[in-house]
């Protein structure tokens, strides 16, 4: 009986711990309903995309290329965009179309003379999943097309982009690895360790010194940039020895955006770190924010794939960015100016951020009001 | 040690370092500081007394420019402490009782970073000599003991070459070995002519070390002096302590007992002040007969700056 009265108590001291506290009860209770309430919201919306655009180069024209596109109309999964195949490349390139399909000439001559299954083309972006997925789908529709069964009809030719057709499978892991990399570097490193040091009077008493804010922060940005190079040698150098991964396509392009996205992401723990009443909830929010970028950043969630509305949060946030301009620039070789954009979005997210750190830091730590 | 840097004396015309003026720090309705003053001389060594949540804290940090004031006038070596920040900075260290120095760093890898945010840094090497740190040299400061980590702590304080100290609580949690050798170092600064700011918990360090002693409470300065000459203003002449045991005693009957001049009860501990110790005694001792009390760890003794403190504040020292 009291054992159980002790455990009672003890119990009754947590609950009560739980719920007095501002931050534990927040992270406890209002964010999950949070959470709970976004996705209800998100899928609420209109959904998934039933109708994936496939770009279709018809160079037959005869009755099995009739037969191909009314079976893939029919399927109601696809929405058939014809043109050349030029132009239907540059659109699965841009991500307009998430893959074409080649029909080439003689192609229903061959199949209505009984000389053996004929060839039908499917190109397609391995550095996108949703591509890899629409090929999945038109493959298996296609394949299917013998309703009896007695030997097949046509075969499917599955070929990449031109820019991706020499990468390897750990190539296609590479931006989301490292887009998780630097936010966690930069994030889950910066956050916490910062707050720590805000709370123990360890920053307080360095800028009791002459040492300037601009120095700190730059201090403090480059320091983690030079770990975060150092873990870039590690994983392509593991990556080159165990899984054949190529240099980037456009070294110094890849360069310049891991450096941007580096300060983003320590931008990002510097401002919790910064803005956080107490301390100790900088490592949840740290948690949070790096997950929930990492999770929504394109590499592991498709965009594609997300119901509408998140659709258009995952494409303002900076891992989006680091995501897409890796995938461009690193895995295709494109120029820096193809993704300008979200070279701005990164830059901006870091001097907002750090912005934010500085002036929250001036403040509290430097001049206290 | 390091000599004073050629600047600092002639700062502000004469020679007091630290001159502030009518503080005052509000937070909401609650006023922290209100209406401090002090002033600080070279070579002098002044000591901030007051229970927690007196002010001091604030108010140092006032004077150091880490906080933005309601309303102040203080030159630091003769800079506007909010205006000239960053030239007072170069002038003062502080050494926080409260802050921690980054963990995971080593002894010299600290000095090294501290000496690098001043333009005519102390050598590293010399400091670890004067401190006794050398064989810490590469120990990270996590595995430091308390005294090595105060020290450490005044070393990080004195590498930019400061007139003005700022200490907290410098001997805090040190075993009285400890304490004594970093009290040497302490009055070495005053022998350097640096002006010394420190607040402290511990009386006799006040009375050993202090110059002068500002008694602080509700964000005000009560009193300032010479500890001796707080104590013969303050004080009461003597005290006689007494533990009554378990017996309840009649606080008004004691305070009724010849010579008493206050009565005061804390922690089974009774406190006779009187301005004549043997009468007190005589007739406390009739007293304890009569009434059957045990009268164990019966005590007199001189009047300290702890009484000092209780009779300006209602409180003791460390409360």
């Amino acid at each position: 009986m009291r054992r159980l009265t002790q455990v009672w108590q003890v119990l009754l001291l947590n609950v009560r711990q739980q719920m007095r506290s501002r931050s534990a009860f927040f992270f406890n209770l209002v964010f999950p309903l949070l959470m709970l309430l976004w996705w209800g919201w998100g899928n609420s919306g209109s959904g998934v995309i039933t109708a994936v655009p496939v770009g279709l180069v018809d160079q037959d024209g005869g009755d099995v290329a009739q037969m191909i596109r009314a079976a893939v109309e029919q399927s109601g999964h696809f929405e058939l965009v014809a043109g050349d195949e030029d132009e239907l490349m540059r659109k699965l390139d841009g991500g307009a179309v998430r893959a074409v399909l080649v029909l080439p000439p003689g192609l229903s001559d061959q199949v209505a003379a009984g000389a053996g299954p004929g060839e039908v083309v499917i190109r397609w972006d391995p550095t996108s999943f949703a591509s890899t997925a629409t090929k999945g789908g038109l493959q298996s529709l296609v394949e299917a097309l013998d309703p009896a069964r007695r030997q097949p009809l046509l075969t499917v030719r599955s070929r990449p982009l031109d820019s991706t057709e020499t990468l390897g499978a750990f190539d296609y892991l590479m931006p989301g690895v490292l887009v998780w990399m630097l936010l966690n570097a930069g994030i889950m490193a910066v956050g916490p360790q910062i707050a720590y040091q805000r709370r123990e009077g360890t920053l307080r008493h360095m800028f009791s010194t002459p040492l300037s804010m601009g120095g700190w922060l730059a201090g403090t940005v480059l320091g983690l940039q030079a770990l975060a190079v150092l873990q870039l040698l590690v994983l392509w150098g593991v990556g080159a020895v165990l899984f054949a991964v190529q240099l980037p396509r456009n070294l110094p392009g890849t360069l310049v955006i891991l450096l941007l996205s580096s300060t983003a992401g320590v931008a990002i723990g510097l401002a919790i770190a910064a803005c956080t009443r107490h301390a100790d909830t900088a490592g949840p929010i740290s948690i949070i924010v790096s997950t929930a970028l990492s999770l929504l950043g394109g590499a592991i969630l498709p965009v594609n794939q997300a119901p509408e509305p998140l659709q258009a949060v995952m494409q303002v946030l900076p891992s989006f960015h680091m995501t897409h301009a890796l995938q461009q620039v690193m895995m295709k070789g494109h120029p820096l100016a193809t993704v300008l954009p979200s070279l701005g979005v990164l830059a901006l997210t870091a001097a907002v951020a750090l912005g934010l750190a500085a002036w929250r830091l001036r403040r509290t730590v430097v001049t206290a009001v | 040690m390091a000599a004073m840097p050629a600047k600092t004396a002639e700062q502000g015309g004469a020679d007091v370092l630290i001159d502030a003026r009518g503080l005052v720090k509000r937070y909401g309705s609650t006023v922290a500081v209100d209406g401090f003053s002090l002033q600080v001389r070279a070579g002098e060594i002044v000591g901030l007394l007051g229970p927690n949540g007196a002010g001091k804290t604030t108010a140092i940090e006032v004077m150091e420019g880490l906080r933005v004031p309601d309303a102040s006038h203080c030159r630091i070596c003769g800079f506007d402490s909010l205006r000239q920040s960053r030239a007072v900075r170069t002038r003062i260290g502080i050494a926080l009782q409260a802050a921690r120095l980054p963990e995971y760093a080593t002894v010299l890898e600290l000095l090294r970073l501290y000496a690098s945010f001043y333009d005519n840094p102390l050598p590293a090497a010399d400091l670890l000599r004067q401190f006794s740190l050398e064989e810490k040299a590469r120990t990270q400061c996590r595995h430091l003991s308390g005294g090595q980590r105060q020290r450490l702590a005044l070393a990080v304080a004195l590498i930019g070459r400061p007139g003005v100290l700022f200490l907290d609580e410098p001997t805090t949690g040190l075993d009285p070995q400890a304490r004594h050798a970093l009290w040497d170092v302490i009055l070495r600064l005053r022998e350097e002519g640096r002006a010394v700011l420190l607040t402290t918990h511990y009386m006799e360090e006040a009375e050993r070390l202090c110059d002068r002693v500002a008694v602080m409470d509700h964000g005000r300065i009560l009193a300032e002096g010479t500890p001796r000459q707080l104590i013969r203003e303050y004080g009461p002449e003597a005290a006689v302590e007494l533990d009554p045991g378990a017996r309840p005693v009649d606080l008004a009957e004691l305070a009724q007992l010849p010579a008493v001049t206050d009565v005061q009860a804390k922690d089974g501990q009774v406190l006779l002040h009187t301005a004549n110790p043997p009468a007190t005694l005589m007739a406390l001792a009739h007293y304890a007969q009569v009434r059957g009390l045990p009268l164990s760890d019966l005590r007199t003794r001189s009047a300290t700056m702890d009484d000092v403190f209780m009779a300006l504040t209602g409180r003791r020292l460390r409360d």
